[in-house]
């Protein structure tokens, strides 16, 4: 069964994409984390497949905790969802060691599945 | 009232004096009366006329001249044996040849054959040969000579004079009578011339003998002199009568016989009165009797009588001839029962007689004076006396008397004895005092040396006595080490106490060294004579030490106070200093927070513009475009219950909230860039760049990065996007520049940001502020950074700013 984390602050946007997840995989079990302590805790506690993350975070930003998780959990796919669609911020992502890089305005679900079916 | 007092007590002295003298004055009457009364008679009165019953001469001559006579030389023979004195026996002589005269006279009227010649020359006689004697004790008196028999000569002379003339008067009578003797008177024919010369010079020596003593007596006022002398006087004049008188019996002869009568009278006044001095003056009738025949004794008794001393006068056998007022203080009796008695018998202790007696007795043996001490036992004590023997020599160099001359020593020996005490008790206190005490005589000679002297100086008082003080009281000067002045030459010049100088060094016996400290003082005896000098020193050694300490104390003190002085000096001189820079730190503090507060304002005054802006364009373009969405919005829901579609207006909507959302950052990214934040500098920088030329594509934007993001400190970030693009912007809005080169490098140890552009360039010295130049600056000195532009018209504008790393 697929586990999969969100870090996000936004609750509106976080609620958003929680409904959307499970509308289109019911079965996957989807926990949330506010910011990259907590992140950090559920992570250690029970190692998700797949984070989906914000960069703008309260503390540390979702680059950096990009950088840890990929150090500390080299299994776990980081995708970034960030709002600022911009080239630099692309690749800061990919540079940071991110799987993947979602622009919020334009987040296609096509390419989410596509990213959660190549973990399953 | 003590003055009343006394001037009545002088009132009355006077009325007795001049009571006496008036009575002396009456006493002096007859004289001129008789002679007047004589002259008147033998001029006026008939000489025949006389009155001579046989049996009344007799008794007249009897009474006034024989037993007066006879009387006054018993006295005189008294007195001379008490005496000895020349003059006494010469007047006893003269009187009792006199009186013999008289006597004789008297008897040989009654003897037949006799008659009036033996009368005649015997009573003339008598008289001559006691004028005679008379005027020779007168004669004595006139030159002041007082001669006295010794004890041994003295019968002798007294038998010579009286017992003889009695034999001489015995056998001239006798010769008369058997007419071996011219005769003096021839019955009917009335006296011989020889008659006449002897009375004349009897009744002369007699006028003589009354000159001298009333002369004597006008001299030394003895009332005793004065009476004798009227007696002279008036038996002068009765043989005056005698000489002129016509007959016996005659009125000028009984005159004469009464002026005689009275002169028998005067006489025995004369010794009355000396009795009456005696005992007035508590003395005897002898003194009396010599002090007025003799004015030698008359100051020997003055001086006696007032002495002191006790002034005795003794004879051969011991007897004594006078003694004064002291000497009848001490027997307690009056003159009359000491004069002619020996020392024997009377009330004297044996210590007091027994060593005066050997010794009286001593004199008259060796004719030499000498001295004993004796002492009295009275009541409450002794009396101690000095007796002084004196042998007085006679005519023939034999002792006559010895004159005993004793002082009373008592009080000299009370005082002596106090006197001792007196030394021994400040013997014992200089003996005992604490400090050393050398007295030495005028010469500088130690005479005295306490304990504690001895001590100190190393000297015994018996070695230094006598030995020049100098020599034991060897003092030197501390410092100098020279001999320090002889103090008691000092004491002795000044005459007064003199304070010897400090820092004195006792040199001692034995060369040690004693710290003294000393003074000196001249002894004076009772008539202010310096008689002496005392020195007083002590050791002062432990106070020297104590000084000594006391005075390294005081510098230690001093020099730690101008230590200390010396540190607060420079702590103010510091503190001074630091005041100075805190003054001017101040002061560009102040000028720096006027510049903050400008700052400040400038800040408060952008915030509140550049919340006008926000404000402004969130009304402008959100707040326009979300009142535009709610009218679509409403719009499509109402198509939407009509009937199917309003898909395009959904769609329509979606591109709406693209737009408010792209707006949205926009505003947010003019706010401030998140990239900024989320990514860096570099990120930051080149997103603005591109932005920049989207916007303005007439400039073309040249960008060099020679730094990595991770050796941009974060405190930099913020500055360098800040400054690139206030002049970024300001290219873009006043340059007209064609070309922006924009560059962040690192060059050793700074980073370096130049933005330049080949715009129109400006004056810095018109273009004040504005531009945001002062902006710039102020963010770029702010981090820590210098900033520098150069701007040449017509060139362009360079903007350099450098941050150490």
């Amino acid at each position: 069964m697929l586990r999969i984390l969100l870090v996000e602050d936004n609750r509106v946007y976080r609620e958003v994409f929680k409904e959307n997840l499970s509308k289109h995989f019911p079965s996957m079990v989807i926990d949330e984390a506010l910011n990259a302590e907590e992140a950090l805790q559920k992570m250690s506690a029970t190692p998700p497949h797949l984070v989906f993350m914000d960069i703008r975070l309260p503390e540390m930003n979702g680059l950096q905790l990009t950088q840890r998780i990929k150090k500390d959990f080299p299994n776990i796919r980081v995708a970034i969802v960030t709002g600022y669609d911009l080239p630099e911020y692309r690749q800061a992502a990919l540079q940071n060691g991110a799987d993947r890089f979602f622009v919020k305005e334009s987040l296609k679900w096509d390419e989410v599945s596509a990213l959660i079916k190549s973990i399953e | 009232m003590r003055i009343r007092k006394e001037n009545l007590i002088r009132g009355a002295k006077e009325e007795i004096g001049m009571r006496r003298i008036s009575k002396r004055y009456l006493g002096f009457m007859p004289v001129p009366a008789f002679i007047a009364i004589i002259a008147v008679l033998y001029l006026v009165v008939k000489p025949s006329l006389f009155y001579e019953p046989a049996w009344l001469l007799p008794i007249t001559n009897t009474l006034f001249v024989t037993v007066v006579f006879f009387l006054v030389a018993y006295i005189a023979m008294r007195n001379y044996k008490a005496t000895g004195r020349i003059q006494i026996l010469l007047l006893g002589g003269g009187v009792l040849a006199f009186g013999i005269g008289g006597v004789v006279a008297g008897l040989a009227r009654g003897v037949p054959g006799a008659g009036a010649n033996l009368n005649v020359t015997i009573y003339n006689t008598g008289a001559l040969i006691g004028a005679m004697f008379h005027f020779a004790a007168a004669f004595l008196l006139l030159a002041g000579v007082s001669p006295e028999v010794g004890s041994k000569g003295k019968a002798f002379w007294l038998a010579s004079s009286y017992l003889g003339l009695t034999v001489f008067m015995a056998l001239f009578s006798i010769a008369s009578l058997k007419g071996f003797i011219p005769p003096f008177f021839i019955q009917g024919v009335g006296p011989t011339t020889l008659r006449q010369w002897v009375l004349a010079s009897a009744d002369i020596l007699f006028a003589f003998s009354f000159f001298i003593f009333m002369g004597s007596y006008l001299k030394n006022g003895e009332g005793f002199l004065y009476w004798y002398s009227l007696a002279l006087a008036l038996t002068s004049i009765s043989l005056t009568a005698f000489f002129i008188e016509s007959a016996v019996g005659s009125p000028v002869g009984w005159t004469g016989r009464l002026s005689q009568y009275l002169g028998g009278i005067y006489f025995l006044t004369a010794i009355m009165t000396a009795i009456r001095s005696a005992q007035v003056r508590r003395t005897s009738f002898d003194n009396v009797l010599t002090a007025s025949l003799s004015p030698a004794e008359e100051k020997f008794r003055a001086l006696a009588e007032h002495s002191p001393d006790i002034i005795a006068r003794f004879d051969g056998e011991m007897r004594h001839i006078y003694v004064n007022q002291a000497g009848l203080r001490l027997y307690g009796k009056p003159a009359g029962s000491i004069i002619g008695k020996k020392m024997e018998g009377m009330t004297l202790q044996e210590s007091f007689r027994t060593p005066l007696e050997e010794r009286i007795q001593k004199v008259f043996q060796t004719g030499q004076s000498v001295e004993v001490e004796h002492y009295l036992p009275i009541e409450n004590g002794t009396r101690f006396y000095q007796s002084r023997c004196v042998p007085e020599f006679g005519v023939d160099g034999a002792v006559v008397n010895v004159l005993v001359v004793s002082h009373d020593l008592t009080k000299r020996k009370h005082a002596e004895e106090a006197l001792r005490q007196s030394e021994q008790r400040w013997a014992t206190t200089l003996a005992s005092i604490g400090d050393g005490v050398i007295a030495t005589d005028v010469n500088g000679r130690i005479t005295f040396m306490n304990a504690v002297a001895e001590g100190l100086t190393g000297w015994a008082l018996r070695e230094a006595s006598q030995k020049p003080v100098t020599k034991v009281f060897n003092v030197v000067d501390e410092h100098t080490r020279k001999e320090v002045d002889n103090p008691v030459t000092k004491v002795l010049q000044a005459g007064n106490v003199v304070g010897l100088g400090n820092h004195t060094i006792l040199v001692r016996k034995d060369g040690t060294e004693v710290a003294i400290d000393d003074s000196g003082a001249p002894i004076k005896d009772e008539s202010g004579n310096i008689s002496g000098v005392v020195l007083v020193f002590r050791d002062i050694t432990e106070r020297k030490q104590a000084e000594e300490a006391l005075r390294r104390a005081h510098d230690e003190l001093e020099k730690r106070v101008q230590e200390r002085t010396s540190d607060l000096s420079e702590a103010i001189e510091r503190l001074r200093i630091e005041n100075t820079q805190r003054k001017e730190l101040e002061d560009i503090l102040r000028e720096k927070e006027n510049q903050v507060r400008f700052f400040a304002s400038q800040c408060l005054t952008a915030q509140e513009m550049e919340r006008k802006r926000v404000a402004g364009e969130l009304h402008d373009s959100i707040a326009a475009a979300l009142a535009a969405m709610k009218f679509r919005i409403d719009k499509t829901a109402v198509e939407m219950k009509q009937g199917p579609g309003g898909l395009e207006s959904l769609q329509d909507l979606g591109s709406m909230v693209s737009e408010i959302n792209n707006e949205v950052r926009r505003i947010m990214a003019d706010l401030r860039p998140s990239i900024l934040d989320d990514l860096g500098i570099i990120p930051a920088v080149d997103w603005f760049c591109r932005e920049y030329q989207k916007t303005y594509s007439h400039i073309s934007v040249k960008k060099q990065i020679g730094v990595s993001e991770h050796e941009m400190p974060d405190s930099l970030k913020t500055p360098i996007f800040r400054i690139s693009q206030e002049a970024m912007n300001n290219i873009a809005k006043y340059s007209k520049a064609g070309l922006v080169n924009l560059a962040l490098r690192k060059e050793d140890d700074k980073i370096l940001l130049t933005i330049q552009d080949n715009g129109q360039g400006f004056d810095l010295k018109t273009t004040k502020r504005g531009l945001g130049l002062s902006t710039m600056r102020e963010r770029a000195e702010l981090s820590g950074g210098s900033f520098d532009l150069e701007s040449t018209i017509g060139k362009g504008t360079l903007i350099r700013v450098s941050w150490p790393v």
